[in-house]
């Protein structure tokens, strides 16, 4: 009992072990993965009485100093395409702001709730089962032509499309060479993804990266990182003008955890194969589009909430 | 110490203050809440509350903590197309304290009619038909789940102890158990008496919840300086990041 800190903006007390050591594990996922975290974290601190909005906010300013931290990281391994990411970025910020406005047209139309929480289920659980078997192949070494699987579906359009781009650049890190609209689009359909779901977009982005801009695993954690150290910043800004919603003390026990978590995420991932990584990432995927599923599905415990939250 | 002191007997004179004298037919009833003033710092974990009293002989007792009314609104999963469960509707409460802790010596239906306790506010049911005259019931009973495992209201029965006192008066003793979630502000503590199915208010007190020190620096930084106090947060979380990372890298270099 005597381990509890009182959270002044949350207005409630938590166990200072319990959260520690909850941002070192979030932090370990993002240095392993360059996710962000928050589809984890968030539910979690809102489970243990941080009001939805509360957990958020200060969730996104963990998240920048685990991304910093992970970020550096991988820097240094050479392991981050900023001219990449910073076209990612670019996109993402405009995808965004154009999120918050379909959100807006897809409430008048009513019934947005669901469309977004069935959506998200879906993209979740396709992307899990693809990432899934596609690195499974990888692992038993039955790869036929390596990286063309996404074309599979529809090969011609897709490749067609992205050859048929102007403003091809070399990206030397990511040894791809592309259209510079190419990540400024997806960065922009991330953005909007992102906004809509209410998630920073970490499992969104991490796919497309892989599979559509056809980067390295090991470059996608860094660059998906940078990234998304700039996202939480202007989130984190944002939200303490606006909305007054950031709980520095909250902030403060996980990410003492998290900057820790992050660098030996990081560790781990340098001695893991690509696949290896895929194939664990697809895995969480799976478990958090399940445990979405299951929300959905089994009746809960308490039929009302708060309103406020998601 | 001395402003301790000070604070203390301040508070118990503000207590002393505002007990209402119990109506005409109980002359002895008095009520003392304990402390009158809860600190809220960052060590908080939330408080005790001793409630104690005299009233009339031959009573049974039920002693009531509660927050100031407010409107309250809240989301109800429904289920969508048969099988998934989602918010579906929204309800709102006009009148609801936002805690409400009730001890009693005995169990309530033995003290009184549901009309009588619904009169004094007694119990969930007069909590539930104040809140929203006419409403159905069946999601009131969700909202007090909910509101059980915050800790923000409880119905405790045969816990508040009654002792003999001086002159055929009962000591009355309780305590009300305030969790760390409840908000910043100003509580009643009441004591009700029952006798043959009559009850009636015996006597009310108040206590707060004060922030102070580093609690409430932060925040009224954070409500009054929101851009700087982001700024202070970005700063910080970045800063700790590059030291770990500088910390970690060197490690890595002395392998």
């Amino acid at each position: 009992m005597h381990f509890s800190v009182y959270l002044p903006i949350a207005k409630n007390a938590v166990n200072l072990f319990a959260l520690v050591g909850l941002g070192g594990l979030v932090g370990f996922l993002s240095g392993l993965f360059g996710v962000g975290g928050g589809f984890l974290l968030t539910p979690i601190l809102i489970m243990i009485g941080i009001p939805p909005t509360v957990a958020a906010a200060s969730d996104s300013a963990q998240i920048v100093a685990a991304s910093t931290s992970g970020t550096y990281a991988h820097a240094r391994a050479g392991n981050v395409d900023f001219k990449m990411g910073i076209l990612l970025l670019l996109g993402g910020v405009g995808g965004g702001t154009l999120g918050v406005w379909v959100i807006k047209l897809l409430r008048q139309l009513g019934e947005a709730n669901f469309l977004i929480t069935v959506t998200y289920v879906v993209m979740l659980g396709g992307i899990g089962t693809y990432m899934f078997f596609e690195s499974l192949g990888g692992l038993k070494g039955k790869r036929p032509p390596a990286r063309d699987e996404p074309s599979v579906k529809r090969p011609s359009i897709y490749a067609r499309i992205v050859s048929g781009l102007p403003f091809k650049t070399k990206f030397p890190r990511s040894k791809v060479t592309l259209s510079l609209l190419m990540p400024l689009i997806l960065g922009t359909l991330v953005g909007v993804l992102a906004a809509i779901m209410g998630v920073g977009g970490g499992f969104i982005m991490v796919p497309v990266m892989v599979y559509l801009l056809r980067m390295p695993m090991h470059v996608v954690v860094g660059t998906s990182l940078f990234q998304i150290l700039f996202t939480c910043i202007n989130v984190t800004l944002l939200q303490s003008y606006v909305n007054h919603t950031v709980d520095i003390v909250l902030a403060l026990l996980l990410l003492v955890g998290s900057v820790i978590g992050v660098q030996l995420g990081a560790k781990a991932g340098k001695r893991l194969k690509a696949d290896q990584l895929k194939i664990l990432m697809a895995i969480i995927v799976l478990i958090v589009a399940g445990k979405m599923l299951l929300g959905l599905l089994l009746q809960p415990d308490i039929l009302v909430s708060y309103k406020g939250g998601h | 110490m001395k402003t301790l002191v000070l604070r203390h007997a301040a508070a118990l004179a503000l207590l002393v203050g505002t007990s209402t004298p119990a109506s005409a037919g109980s002359p002895r009833a008095a009520i003392q809440v304990e402390p009158g003033q809860v600190d809220v710092n960052l060590f908080f974990n939330g408080a005790t509350v001793k409630v104690s009293g005299t009233v009339p002989g031959g009573r049974q007792v039920v002693v009531v903590c509660r927050g100031k009314g407010q409107k309250l609104e809240l989301k109800k999963k429904g289920k969508v197309w048969g099988v998934l469960w989602m918010n579906t509707s929204e309800l709102s409460y006009d009148d609801l304290p936002a805690l409400y802790l009730a001890s009693s010596s005995a169990p309530l239906t033995k003290l009184a009619s549901p009309e009588t306790l619904r009169r004094l506010g007694v119990g969930y049911n007069a909590l539930a038909a104040r809140a929203t005259p006419g409403a159905p019931r069946d999601n009131f009973s969700e909202l007090t789940k909910l509101k059980h495992e915050e800790g923000m209201f409880a119905q405790r029965e045969g816990v508040v102890k009654l002792r003999p006192g001086p002159g055929g008066a009962l000591q009355v003793e309780a305590e009300c158990r305030i969790p760390a979630r409840a908000p910043i502000g100003t509580y009643r503590a009441e004591i009700f008496g029952f006798k043959d199915g009559e009850g009636e208010l015996l006597a009310s007190g108040s206590f707060g919840l004060k922030k102070v020190g580093l609690a409430r620096f932060i925040t009224s930084l954070a409500e009054t300086r929101g851009l700087l106090y982001g700024i202070f947060a970005v700063g910080v979380a970045i800063v700790m990041g590059l030291l770990t990372g500088l910390v970690f890298g060197l490690k890595g270099k002395a392998h």
